[in-house]
C-alpha cells in the first residue's frame, strides 16, 4: 500500500508540475484567460453549469442548516 | 522405576529396619513419586531426546529429582545414626582387606575395591555406573594374604578374577564394586553430595534408578559405543539412559555434535466457544456502524473523482477542438486539464484506499483480534 501511495502522489506530482509549467508558458507567450472563458463559454455554456452547480450547494447548505436542532 | 529404587534402597542399607522406619511407609514414598511423574511433559522430553534437542537433554525429570531426593534424606539418616553409633561396636570378626594404617591412603580414581573383599557396607553415592578395571587394577584388590579370605568371600573374588581373565578386556563392575573413599563420604549431608557432584561435572547423573540396570544394558549390548563416548570425555546424560533403557534408541551415543534443531511444536487452535459467541454478537454491529462510517467519505471521494476527471477529460478535449487560435491559450487550457485530472486521480486513489485499506484493514483487524482472544493454540 505504501508504493502505491508513492506511486500516485509521483504521478499526480509531475502531472500537477506539467501542468503548472503549461499554465506558465502559455502566459508568457502571451496566453489570455478572458479569451479562453469567452471562448469556451459561447461554445459550451459554462455560466449555465456554473449557476446550476452554485444553486444546488446553497440549497444543500439551506436544507442542512435546517436539519440542525439549534437552528 | 519405584521398585528399582526400593531395591537399591534396601541393597545399600546396613539395616533395612532403619530404611524402612525411614520411609514410614513405601507407598507414601511412592505415591510422592507418582505425583511430580508428569506424563504429558515426559513424553514432550522423550520426543525432544529423540531429536537431538541438547536443551532438553540438560533438564533432568522431576521424578527422578524426587526419588534422588528420598534415597539421600534415607543415607543421610542412617549414615547419622552410624556416626552416632560408637566405633567399637564394629564387629571384630569382619574381615577387612586394609589395616589402620592404610586407612587415611588417598585413593585415587582408579583404585576401586571389590566391597564382597572389602566388608564394609556399600556406598549409596555410588550410582552403579559400569567401572571397567583392567587386570593392573585388579592387582589392588587382590588380598596381600589370601589365605585369610573366607571361603565364599574368595569364591566371589575369584569368580570376578576369572570374568576379568576370559571374557572382555574388562569387567564391568556394579555397585558393590566402590571405592573406598566414598564410603567414608556417606556421613557428609546430602547437599554437600550433590555440591561436589555438580563440581566434578556429575550432578546431572542420577543416585540410581538407571544406573545398574543401564550398566548391565551397556555391557552387555554396546561396549565399543561405551568406550568411544568415554575416549570422546563425554557423560551420557540421564535422558539417554533412560532411552537406552526403554529401548527407545539405540545404545549407541547420540551425536552430541550435531546443532540442536528447533522443535517443530505442533499445535491446534481451539475456540474459547463462550467468548467467540460474545465476540461474534459485539463485533457485527461494531464493523457495520464502521463501515456505514467510512462508506460516506468513501463515497465522497468516488464523486469527486468522478466529476474532477470528467472536468479534466472535458477540458483536455477542449483545448484541441475548441478553436482557440493562439497556442499561448491552449497550453494555458492544457495546463489546467492536466492540474484537473491530477486532483481527478488523486480522488480516484483515496477512494480505492478506503475501500481496501480502510474497510477492508477494519474487517481484518476484527477479525485478528477475534482470532487472538476467542482462540487458545493446544500443543499436540
Amino acid at each position: 500500500m505504501k508504493k502505491a501511495w508513492s506511486v500516485v502522489g509521483t504521478i499526480v506530482l509531475v502531472m500537477i508540475l506539467l501542468g503548472g509549467i503549461c499554465i506558465a508558458v502559455g502566459y508568457v507567450t502571451g496566453g489570455s484567460t478572458e479569451a479562453v472563458l469567452t471562448r469556451m463559454e459561447a461554445r459550451y455554456h459554462l455560466s449555465v453549469y456554473f449557476d446550476a452547480y452554485l444553486h444546488w450547494f446553497q440549497d444543500l447548505i439551506a436544507r442542512l442548516v435546517a436539519l440542525w436542532p439549534a437552528a | 522405576m519405584a521398585l528399582a529404587m526400593y531395591g537399591r534402597i534396601f541393597d545399600d542399607a546396613e539395616s533395612e529396619q532403619a530404611v524402612l522406619q525411614k520411609l514410614f511407609s513405601p507407598t507414601r514414598q511412592a505415591i510422592n513419586v507418582a505425583r511430580v511423574y508428569n506424563a504429558k511433559e515426559r513424553k514432550l522430553q522423550v520426543e525432544a531426546q529423540s531429536r537431538g534437542d541438547s536443551a532438553q537433554q540438560d533438564v533432568s525429570p522431576a521424578f527422578l529429582l524426587e526419588i534422588n531426593k528420598i534415597y539421600d534424606d534415607v543415607f543421610r539418616v542412617i549414615a547419622q545414626r552410624q556416626e552416632q553409633a560408637p566405633a567399637e561396636q564394629r564387629n571384630e570378626d569382619q574381615f577387612c582387606l586394609f589395616t589402620d594404617q592404610d586407612a587415611p591412603h588417598p585413593i585415587k580414581d582408579s583404585e576401586y575395591v571389590p566391597i564382597a573383599l572389602q566388608g564394609g557396607k556399600p556406598s549409596p553415592a555410588e550410582d552403579g555406573t559400569s567401572l571397567e578395571l583392567d587386570e593392573d587394577e585388579l592387582q589392588i584388590a587382590q588380598p596381600e594374604e589370601a589365605d585369610e579370605i573366607v571361603p565364599a568371600e574368595a569364591a566371589v573374588y575369584e569368580e570376578e578374577r576369572a570374568a576379568a581373565q576370559n571374557g572382555p578386556a574388562a569387567v564391568p563392575i556394579q555397585a558393590h564394586l566402590i571405592p573406598e573413599e566414598e564410603e567414608l563420604d556417606v556421613e557428609a549431608p546430602a547437599e554437600e553430595i550433590l555440591t561436589a557432584a555438580s563440581e566434578t561435572g556429575e550432578g546431572e547423573k542420577p543416585r540410581f534408578g538407571y544406573g545398574s540396570l543401564e550398566a548391565e544394558s551397556e555391557a552387555k549390548t554396546e561396549p565399543a559405543a561405551q568406550a568411544q563416548a568415554d575416549a570422546a570425555g563425554e557423560e551420557p546424560n540421564i535422558f539417554e539412559r533412560q532411552l537406552t533403557l526403554d529401548g527407545v534408541i539405540a545404545p549407541e551415543r547420540q551425536d552430541s555434535a550435531r546443532p540442536a534443531d528447533p522443535i517443530p511444536m505442533e499445535t491446534v487452535r481451539k475456540p474459547r466457544v463462550f467468548l467467540l459467541i460474545l465476540y461474534t454478537l459485539i463485533a457485527i454491529p461494531v464493523t457495520l456502524f464502521g463501515l456505514a462510517l467510512l462508506l460516506i467519505p468513501t463515497a465522497l471521494c468516488l464523486i469527486l473523482a468522478a466529476g474532477v476527471i470528467a472536468a479534466g477529460v472535458s477540458a483536455l478535449v477542449a483545448a484541441f477542438s475548441s478553436g482557440l487560435t493562439p497556442f499561448a491559450n491552449i497550453l494555458l487550457v492544457l495546463g489546467t486539464a492536466l492540474v484537473v485530472l491530477a486532483l481527478g486521480l488523486l480522488f480516484l486513489w483515496l477512494f480505492v484506499w478506503l475501500i481496501f485499506g480502510g474497510m477492508g484493514g477494519l474487517i481484518r483487524g476484527v477479525v485478528n483480534l477475534g482470532r487472538k482472544w476467542c482462540y487458545r493454540e493446544v500443543s499436540v
